[in-house]
């Protein structure tokens, strides 16, 4: 068997089921870039695992099967958690959908360096060796680190630091799946068989139910950011719980940082606006150009939080939209 | 919401007249829709006597712009008042869809069809 068809077996699968999941998100909510770094952090958790595994399996003095089954999913799950802690910590994951998309991602490259390595240590092995390691193994591999990535995101809502025991849900599921497969409690092929049925259609379910999601989300919140809009633009702000809140506490802030305030309060409601126009743009369909005027919306959204300071931010806490997806929206558009 | 269409050669101007929310954007998809059906491909719609549209109103003429468009015709927007092209310009809208002040301008636009 020529080495093109044995690494063709084992690393394209998993590259085709991760382009299946980014085609089959209408609403795009992963950039190209983002999907690589996702699939540079695999790799990297790929390199980690490899050193971990061969200090800790002799300091154990363990034998390879029982190792393979109980210790290496725990460390390799674990390092390749450590990119989604990363991407939720950055509110850089707004739905179970792009969650999928980042954790198969960093999977395939967990699989891809996986793959490569056992080529070059086993050049001999059969192809049936390289179909299970190709569609088992590399699938088992980028699925167990989406499922990881989704339960974690469902968990975690609040933007910032994100509490570790909110991974463990996810986390252990994931060992579990890893630890079952390496346990090949059924034959190879026969559970490969059943990761390349099983896995497309969990995948179309979260993803339909994720975009039934998103669709609410967006329609609601466009709507709201709307309204703040149309209060702050016709100058009837301080009809709205913004506004009133902001009569209150006038007292304990210049009056130039309360400007400011009302400033950001706008600016964010038009980014907003900005974010979900482009979501609902590319749910209809059409791939709508970055607009250049973006760039300095956000220098004056910087000037303004500098402007309004900690302690003043803080105080418009209520009334800023913080959620996790309400801060990848404006990722999302900063990144673009 | 209430609406009403008239055809100038094979320009249909649907004039829109209310709020365009969640209650009514639904009537206004099968205005739309129905013309399509007709083969009615060039779409004007008059957003003159329209004070308010949400997301809902924004996601038909999406889908109405799509259909239109993947049948050779197009969805052009006229007389809309200035908080409603805000939104659609903070949007982004206005970089898909073609605004005119007039509906008049909207209609000419198509060329020798109106």
């Amino acid at each position: 068997m020529t080495t093109v068809l044995a690494v063709a077996v084992s690393v394209l699968p998993v590259f085709l089921f991760l382009a299946a999941l980014v085609l089959i998100d209408s609403y795009k909510l992963v950039a190209l870039r983002a999907i690589l770094l996702s699939i540079i952090a695999g790799v990297v958790a790929g390199l980690a695992s490899y050193v971990v595994n061969v200090q800790l399996r002799p300091a154990l003095d363990l034998d390879p099967a029982p190792y393979s089954m109980y210790v290496a999913p725990v460390v390799e799950e674990a390092l390749k958690a450590a990119f989604v802690l990363y991407l939720l910590h950055r509110s850089r994951v707004g739905f179970v959908v792009d969650a999928a998309i980042h954790g198969f991602g960093i999977g395939t490259g967990f699989a891809l360096l996986e793959n490569l390595y056992y080529l070059r240590v086993n050049p001999d092995a059969t192809l049936w060796t390289w179909i299970v390691r190709g569609f088992g193994t590399a699938i088992m591999h980028g699925g167990a680190t989406a499922i990881l990535a989704m339960v974690s995101k469902t968990l975690h809502h609040r933007p910032g630091a994100v509490r570790l025991y909110l991974l463990l849900p996810g986390l252990s599921v994931a060992v579990v799946l890893h630890s079952l497969y390496n346990h090949f409690l059924l034959q190879p092929l026969l559970a490969t068989a059943l990761i390349v049925l099983v896995f497309p259609w969990l995948s179309i379910a979260v993803f339909q139910h994720s975009e039934r999601e998103t669709g609410a989300w967006l329609g609601a919140g466009f709507d709201t950011d709307q309204e703040l809009l149309r209060a702050v633009r016709s100058g009837q702000v301080s009809a709205t719980p913004a506004g009133r809140y902001l009569h209150t506490v006038r007292s304990s802030f210049p009056a130039e940082v309360i400007v400011d305030m009302l400033c950001l309060l706008r600016l964010r409601a038009e980014l907003a606006i900005h974010a979900k126009g482009v979501l609902m743009m590319r749910e209809a369909g059409f791939d709508p150009a970055p607009d250049p005027a973006l760039k300095d919306k956000f220098e004056e959204l910087r000037y303004l939080e500098r402007s309004i300071g900690k302690t003043g931010l803080l105080a418009l806490h209520p009334f800023l939209h913080t959620s996790t997806r309400d801060l990848w929206q404006l990722n999302m558009l900063n990144e673009a | 919401m209430q609406t009403s269409v008239d055809r100038r050669g094979d320009v249909v101007t649907v004039h829109i007249a209310g709020s365009v929310d969640g209650l009514t954007a639904e009537g206004l998809q099968q205005v739309f829709t129905g013309e399509l059906a007709a083969q009615h491909h060039n779409l004007v719609a008059d957003f003159g006597g329209v004070e308010y549209t949400s997301s809902a109103g924004l996601r038909v003429l999406l889908a109405t712009l799509k259909q239109a468009r993947s049948r050779g015709g197009d969805l052009r927007l006229a007389g809309l008042n200035p908080d409603v092209l805000k939104v659609l310009e903070l949007s982004g809208f206005t970089t898909i869809l073609s605004v005119f002040d007039t509906v008049d301008g909207a209609v000419k636009s198509f060329g020798g069809r109106g």
